[in-house]
């Protein structure tokens, strides 16, 4: 089933939720989103602002997985946006437009990565919460499992972390990784593998960040 | 099938991606593999164990924050046009060019005295550190030998350290603990906000249009080619010079020339809050690019995540421009319109929200841009709507739908209105706001809904 979780965004202009509870069906929405770039493309206001409602929230989590902490995550995301509404006339419609704005996505980061290399995320840094964010016993367990994430992924290099998130914890399968990352299936199976095999070969040595990872993931 | 293979599934099977018979066959060999059923037993546990944990989700005012920017930079401007694809052959020769280009580069780049000239990208290499001793910071962090230091940072000194910075166009400045700076502006135009302590300043010539201005809370020393001293105390403020000379304003308004030798100083009793300057010290172009430069610092500190800095940055740029001459014209009054609404802002993601609700609906004063009056009120609305006042907040909508009550900014007002207005439980008032949209936007983003509303009030 494609995948829509994405979907459920912050937005109050719930436009793409609503459709998906009315009529549930994965090609309904990519015809909502479709409508929306065209709008976007004609620079209609309206429809900018709903692609950006709905496609923040994973094109947030894909940089940070990417990227790790850091205070140029929120840039790296704006520049995904600008970036890909700069292109938008660009955009056929061959991919989905989550898969094409992902492909920016991943591409501004590793650009970023290249210029700066990431820093590690101790468990004691705060980035304060707004004032209507989640709760600090959520926000506690959260960092937490977030830098026993960025422990396991900061040893891979660049390529082999970008496979594995998109692949592993973004569930795009190979294909999709290989055309987002503009490399070939087999390079991704390579790198996919890699990236598991060092995370194996970790979890045997270190049984205590398996079982921890497990934990934060059952929270 | 072999141990890869069914590895290179593991994942897909895990999202039901196979088809039926290539899973049999997957399930098959991890059956008869111990490897691989080890591997697959691993992997099923772990692989959803990592997808759970996910980063913190963005504050909404992030996001609407962040919205605004991408909108500010994309929406308004026309895309760079594209270069025209070069002909087949003259690709070698474009080889050629680019390559002989690189070369000259290179050579002009490693003939360059290495230095301060480097910060000239004020973006990335503002400033350059010459020395460090002890332990100074910049924005929090420790300030390295060598390192750079970006515009609108916050430069700390405890006792026994000391730092040299060198900036573009030749200036240094030496400060030895204890001090407290904001450094900001650009190449161009440098602003440095003297909190604590005291800052040797070495300035090379400026060019005609450019700054060099140290501020502390009681004068403001404006140079263009010089070498002075400038310290804060509690008891005031005072200036050195060495070489060259120097404008000086004090708060009251007095302003005096210290020439190379002589010094001047304020004390409390000429601390006053500020008042109109009878004269600008410097030209309304530099203020007002000095002004930008604050709300780029401030955006920044803000995606930091310092809510705290980015206040202390704004109360220092509206006190800067509350410096210059009132007949700066709109470059300084759309300005200073951004730096409130960075305020409200950045009071909004420090927790406090009625301050930032009476920040946001103070920006709905007359004159004001109409995109800033709506986003102000609307997101003043929204805070309100998720403290559960609806009342107020279908008020601030309702404000933000008369200060922009067409385009897309129009649109989202009418919606948030129209919503509060069901929320509220008020189906003629939602009714009649889901008649406006269907009439104003009649292909708009919320035609489903509007015609829900409207068909739910009338049955009332």
């Amino acid at each position: 089933m494609t995948r829509l979780f994405y979907l459920t965004s912050v937005s109050k202009l719930a436009t793409i939720e609503e459709v998906s509870v009315a009529r549930d069906s994965p090609v309904a929405i990519a015809g909502v989103v479709n409508d929306l770039v065209e709008r976007a493309r004609r620079r209609d206001g309206a429809a900018f602002r709903e692609l950006f409602r709905t496609h923040v929230a994973v094109v947030h989590r894909v940089i940070y997985r990417l990227s790790g902490p850091g205070n140029d995550v929120e840039d790296l995301v704006q520049t995904a946006f600008v970036e890909a509404f700069r292109s938008l006339p660009d955009f056929r419609g061959d991919a989905l437009f989550s898969t094409w704005l992902t492909r920016i996505a991943v591409r501004v980061t590793l650009r970023a990565r290249r210029r700066r290399p990431p820093f590690a995320l101790s468990i004691e840094e705060t980035a304060e919460p707004a004032g209507d964010g989640p709760g600090p016993e959520r926000v506690a367990a959260a960092r937490e499992g977030l830098a026993m994430l960025d422990l396991v992924l900061g040893e891979l290099r660049p390529k082999r972390r970008a496979a594995f998130v998109l692949h592993v914890l973004e569930g795009h399968s190979m294909e999709e990784v290989a055309a987002i990352l503009n490399a070939s299936v087999a390079a991704v199976k390579v790198r996919v593998h890699d990236a598991r095999r060092h995370i194996e070969r970790r979890c045997k040595t270190r049984p205590e960040l398996a079982d921890c990872l497990q934990q934060e993931g059952n929270r | 099938m072999t141990c890869s293979e069914v590895e290179a599934r593991f994942i897909d099977v895990l999202d039901e991606r196979v088809e039926p018979a290539a899973s049999v066959r997957v399930h098959a060999h991890i059956e008869s593999c111990a490897d691989c059923r080890s591997r697959a037993a691993l992997w099923r546990k772990l692989a959803p164990a990592l997808r759970a944990i996910e980063p913190l989700p963005l504050a909404p005012a992030a996001v609407r924050r962040m919205q605004l920017d991408v909108e500010r930079l994309v929406a308004w401007e026309e895309a760079p046009a594209r270069p025209t694809r070069a002909p087949r052959f003259w690709r070698p020769a474009l080889f050629g060019l680019v390559g002989a280009a690189a070369v000259v580069a290179f050579w002009i780049h490693a003939s360059r005295r290495p230095g301060p000239t480097a910060a000239s990208d004020a973006s990335t290499a503002f400033a350059a550190v010459s020395s460090a001793r002890g332990s100074p910071t910049a924005d929090g962090r420790p300030i390295a030998a060598s390192g750079h230091i970006s515009s609108g940072s916050e430069i700390a000194l405890g006792r026994d350290s000391e730092v040299e910075i060198g900036l573009a166009r030749g200036a240094r400045l030496r400060l030895a603990g204890p001090a407290r700076l904001v450094l900001g502006g650009t190449a161009r135009d440098v602003s440095v906000d003297l909190e604590e302590g005291t800052v040797e300043a070495e300035v090379a010539h400026r060019l005609p249009g450019e700054s060099f201005a140290v501020r502390t809370r009681d004068l403001r020393v404006e140079v263009r080619g010089t070498k002075f001293s400038v310290g804060v105390g509690a008891s005031g403020s005072w200036i050195h010079v060495a070489e060259g000379r120097v404008a000086v304003r004090f708060s009251d308004g007095r302003e005096t020339s210290v020439s190379s030798g002589e010094s001047a100083q304020s004390t409390t009793r000429q601390v006053a809050p500020a008042t109109a300057p009878s004269a600008p010290p410097a030209g309304c172009g530099s203020t007002v690019r000095t002004c930008e430069s604050t709300t780029r610092a401030v955006r920044q500190s803000m995606r930091g995540g310092d809510a705290e800095r980015a206040l202390r940055l704004v109360a220092a740029g509206t006190r800067a421009t509350h410096e210059a001459d009132g007949d700066c014209g709109d470059g300084l009054a759309a300005c200073e319109d951004e730096l409130r609404y960075l305020r409200a802002e950045a009071l909004h993601q420090a927790g406090r929200l009625d301050d930032a609700i009476g920040a946001y609906r103070a920006l709905d004063r007359r004159g004001a841009p109409a995109a800033t009056r709506q986003n102000a009120l609307y997101a003043a609305a929204q805070i309100e709507e998720r403290r559960g006042l609806g009342l107020a907040a279908r008020a601030d909508y309702e404000r933000a739908l008369a200060a922009a009550p067409r385009g897309a900014l129009g649109e989202e007002a009418l919606v948030g209105a129209m919503e509060s207005a069901q929320a509220a439980g008020d189906p003629a008032g939602a009714r009649l706001l889901a008649q406006r949209y269907l009439d104003q936007f009649p292909h708009g983003l919320k035609v489903a809904a509007a015609r829900r509303l409207a068909v739910a009030g009338a049955r009332h």
